[in-house]
């Protein structure tokens, strides 16, 4: 039964692989590092560094929940738009372990995706002559660390808003909008909805966040350790959701109509 | 009846009547299908909801004198008393910078929701259907196709534009007639910026939608472009000091644009603590333009036969 | 046979205000079933209902004894093909296949051999390394068909498979609904085409409008039917002296000779004059060389099920 797990996982890795949209991503995954390229190509000495410590971490979270939103919303519509999904479901595997299976895909390549453009952009900044930055090593693991626990919980998020929701891209859009960047930015209690405001917890004080400024000013009351937990019961959650919805879900008459976003 | 079948009949060429224009046709057909949806209908409507906030504050502020003049002395800087002291240019900046932030700080999201709702499906869900072998199949240039899509798209992003912002002015207007003939510029200044962002949108969105077959990852597409392009300029521009990356946003692009036409600098910068427009119009008219007419070819190459 | 394998107990399903099915109360047997309807009569929603895709609105329907929707262990007996146009891209056909079987539970080797004899029985062998995406419509249509047979499954559900193919596609299909039956697999095929259905299935259901209109082999269902007007032709050694006996019973409503051996009897009952037949032509002593019923094909029965 494991095995099914990973086969559903492979075969949705393969399934995402060959389409366009994985450009687009790899696309999206890179631009940290190429604005670090032309930072040092264009800007002031020293800019890169500055980028690295506040432009290319927030940019790094701003463009792993993208990822997120871009592979998560489509690892099960996907097959239910392209009228495929028939031929998973009518095999002896349970609709639970069908769904998490092309979570999982969609879980991996995300984390790839993002781990791989926040590495970049680190390489990219210390390799060469004149490089801006010595070696970050320690900062640039902290980072990619951080990056992998976001893409886990906002593909886990984006996938359950696919589930349940026809028009799921702009209803992720409106959430990366209205929670993560209206909501995270607000003190208090409320805060705890945004998985990137916790992550910037995590990378507070090494980077120059909305967590490190505030934390400055005295707002921002979350530590490093309080915000993994709350990205692992937030995590747990949205699986349990995740699997409850699968197994209940009416798949073929939830893509009755798929004329829309 | 299906939607195709209407298309076809109204395009059926009577021999009594001039056949109707396919452009046309295909615009008025598919723009009552696209506004079937109760969230597209929500959305539209509910981009009249700003403006009427507007309008009541607008109401109440000129119910009394003083605020008026209040409001006066800080778009003229300078010291004034009485109705007298408000001349014509003072009256053109307070509409001015009202246009400003109703048509570029909140109308505009609403066009950008808009064209993801209206415009993802329009060519991605013909490409999935085989509906555009279908369009082209009959007495129909791939040329009107794609106007006819646009205008799908543009006439509904104009109204939501251009509306509310004209409402409110004219309202603005009634209540303080004074200030009428120093706004008459600021209506065609609406029009016009209302018409170059619905063109420049909705041709876009046909072109990030005839990249893919699924309205979803055309509706992604053109959310990643709009805020990605955002947040690259406002990064580089921050670490670099250099403004000419605001070129890089789709968004500012179109703020420059407003705000060159309304001739705003460098009063907005201080009212409203906006960043300044260091740019002229035309380079993001260009690009506007260009991006638009690149986004037209594409759609235009989707829709040639395809060689074997 | 033991009992029913697939039993469907006031079967209903929306679509919102839509009615695909309206309780449908349905047994059936092992063997060869024809599910025979217009377009939008519920075959396709039956069928998903049966393997398990979609929740009944209403009812209860099981398969095997199991609830498809709920116990996934069923999948392991029942092969499914659907008319949904639709196979996963960027693969080809024999890794589609082997991917599936592998799915069922087959190790690695297992599911290639399987993979590799079911699309040499779906006739697709020469195609099988072909990216599906170059694929014409029949050829899809046999790689899924491949797919539904590779776990050699009891039950084979085709919804449509006759569809996009050609005339001989047709035919082998035909022939391998065929042979699975005579391998004993027990084959549940939709089909508007009247006279595939009535080519192959021993046991017939007729929806229209979600509705089951009549259920049993074609023969039952003549039988339900047989009191309708009716029309015969009969070949005997004497065709006028036959029409002036027959033309003296009040329900024989047309007569029509066709040459000197050859006659055509209308009757507005049907059951009558199949009764009164035999008796006549026995105490008139005539040589009977044939009796068809030209009118009496699947199709004009479905049109008489329908009205």
């Amino acid at each position: 039964m494991k095995s099914q797990l990973w086969l559903v996982a492979l075969f949705g890795l393969r399934h995402m692989s060959g389409a366009r949209k994985l450009v687009i991503a790899a696309l999206l995954a890179l631009l940290p590092a190429g604005l670090v390229l032309v930072v040092r190509w264009v800007g002031p000495a020293g800019a890169a560094a500055e980028i690295l410590q506040s432009g290319v971490p927030n940019l790094c979270l701003a463009v792993t929940g993208l990822l997120a939103l871009f592979l998560g919303c489509g690892c099960m519509r996907d097959l239910l738009e392209e009228r495929t999904l028939g031929m998973l479901l009518t095999r002896p595997i349970s609709r639970g372990r069908l769904a998490f299976g092309l979570l999982l895909s969609a879980m991996i390549l995300s984390c790839f995706l993002a781990a791989f453009g926040a590495a970049l952009s680190f390489a990219v900044s210390s390799v060469g002559v004149h490089a801006d930055v010595a070696t970050p090593a320690p900062e640039a693991f902290l980072l990619v660390g951080a990056i992998l626990l976001l893409a886990i919980v906002h593909t886990t998020l984006f996938a359950l808003i696919g589930l349940r929701f026809r028009k799921s891209t702009v209803l992720g859009v409106v959430w990366l909008f209205v929670v993560e960047a209206g909501l995270g930015s607000i003190p208090g209690p409320a805060r705890i909805l945004s998985p990137i405001a916790m992550v910037e917890c995590i990378l507070s004080p090494e980077f120059t966040t909305r967590a490190s400024i505030e934390s400055a000013d005295g707002e921002y009351a979350v530590s490093p350790v309080t915000a993994l937990i709350v990205l692992a019961v937030m995590q747990t959650i949205l699986l349990v959701l995740h699997q409850r919805r699968a197994a209940r879900m009416d798949f073929l008459s939830a893509n009755v109509s798929a004329d829309g976003p | 009846m299906a939607i195709h079948e209407r298309i076809y009949q109204r395009l059926a060429v009577r021999p009594d009547k001039p056949a109707p224009r396919p452009m046309a046709t295909l615009g008025r057909v598919l723009g009552q299908h696209a506004m079937r949806g109760w969230r597209t209908r929500l959305l539209f409507y509910g981009a009249f909801v700003p403006g009427l906030v507007f309008a009541l504050i607008i109401y109440f502020l000129t119910r009394n004198e003083e605020r008026v003049l209040g409001l006066a002395r800080q778009f003229a800087l300078t010291e004034i008393n009485s109705f007298e002291d408000v001349d014509s240019e003072i009256w053109y900046r307070c509409g001015a910078n009202l246009v400003y932030l109703l048509l570029g700080h909140v109308q505009v999201w609403f066009a950008l929701l808009l064209t993801a709702m209206v415009g993802a499906p329009l060519v991605s869900e013909d490409l999935r259907t085989q509906a555009a072998e279908v369009y082209l199949a009959r007495p129909m240039a791939p040329r009107d196709y794609v106007a006819g899509k646009a205008w799908v798209i543009a006439q509904r992003l104009f109204v939501v534009l251009a509306l509310p912002t004209i409402l409110v002015l004219a309202l603005g207007n009634l209540l303080i007639p004074a200030s009428f003939v120093a706004s008459l510029p600021l209506y065609l200044v609406v029009v016009a910026f209302s018409a170059l962002v619905a063109t420049s949108n909705a041709l876009l969105m046909l072109g990030v939608s005839a990249l893919t077959r699924s309205a979803r990852y055309a509706t992604a597409i053109w959310f990643l472009i709009y805020f990605v392009s955002w947040i690259v300029s406002e990064v580089l521009v921050g670490s670099t000091d250099n403004t000419v990356f605001e070129f890089c946003s789709w968004r500012t692009n179109q703020h420059i644009v407003l705000s060159e036409m309304l001739q705003l600098e460098p009063l907005h910068e201080e009212l409203l603590d906006l960043p300044s427009i260091e740019h002229s119009m035309l380079p993001s008219l260009l690009i506007l333009i260009g991006c638009a007419a690149l986004a037209s070819w594409t759609v235009l190459r989707r829709m040639q036969p395809r060689k074997v | 046979m033991a009992g029913p394998i697939i039993q469907c107990g006031q079967l209903a399903r929306w679509y919102g205000s839509v009615s695909a099915l309206t309780a449908v109360d349905l047994n059936i047997p092992a063997g060869i079933t024809g599910l025979l309807g217009p377009n939008g009569a519920g075959k396709s929603t039956l069928l998903r209902i049966i393997t398990g895709q979609i929740e009944p609105s209403s009812g209860t329907c099981t398969v095997f004894g199991k609830n498809p929707m709920t116990d996934e262990s069923v999948f392991r007996d029942i092969g499914f093909c659907s008319e949904d146009d639709a196979l996963f891209e960027h693969m080809t056909a024999r890794e589609v296949v082997t991917f599936l079987a592998r799915l069922s539970g087959f190790p690695r080797a297992e599911a290639a051999e399987r993979a590799a004899a079911s699309l040499e029985t779906a006739g697709m062998t020469p195609n099988a390394d072909r990216q599906t995406t170059a694929f014409s419509k029949g050829m899809r249509q046999r790689t899924r068909i491949a797919a539904a047979l590779v776990h050699s499954p009891t039950l084979i559900l085709l919804d449509e498979p006759m569809t996009g193919l050609d005339p001989v596609g047709r035919r082998d299909v035909l022939e391998l609904v065929r042979r699975l039956a005579a391998a004993g697999t027990s084959v549940v095929f939709s089909s508007h085409i009247l006279h595939e259905v009535g080519a192959v299935a021993g046991h017939i259901v007729v929806l229209h409008h979600g509705m089951v209109l009549a259920e049993g082999s074609l023969a039952e269902i003549r039988a339900d039917l047989a009191d309708h007007p009716f029309t015969i032709c009969i070949r005997c050694d004497d065709a006028r002296s036959l029409a002036l006996r027959l033309g003296a019973l009040e329900f024989v409503t047309t007569l029509k000779i066709r040459g000197r051996d050859s006659l055509e009897v209308g009757s507005d009952s049907a059951l009558k004059l199949l009764s009164a037949l035999p008796p006549l032509v026995v105490e008139a002593g005539y040589e009977l060389t044939e009796i068809s019923a030209p009118g009496e094909t699947v199709e004009a029965v479905f049109q008489r099920l329908l009205k």
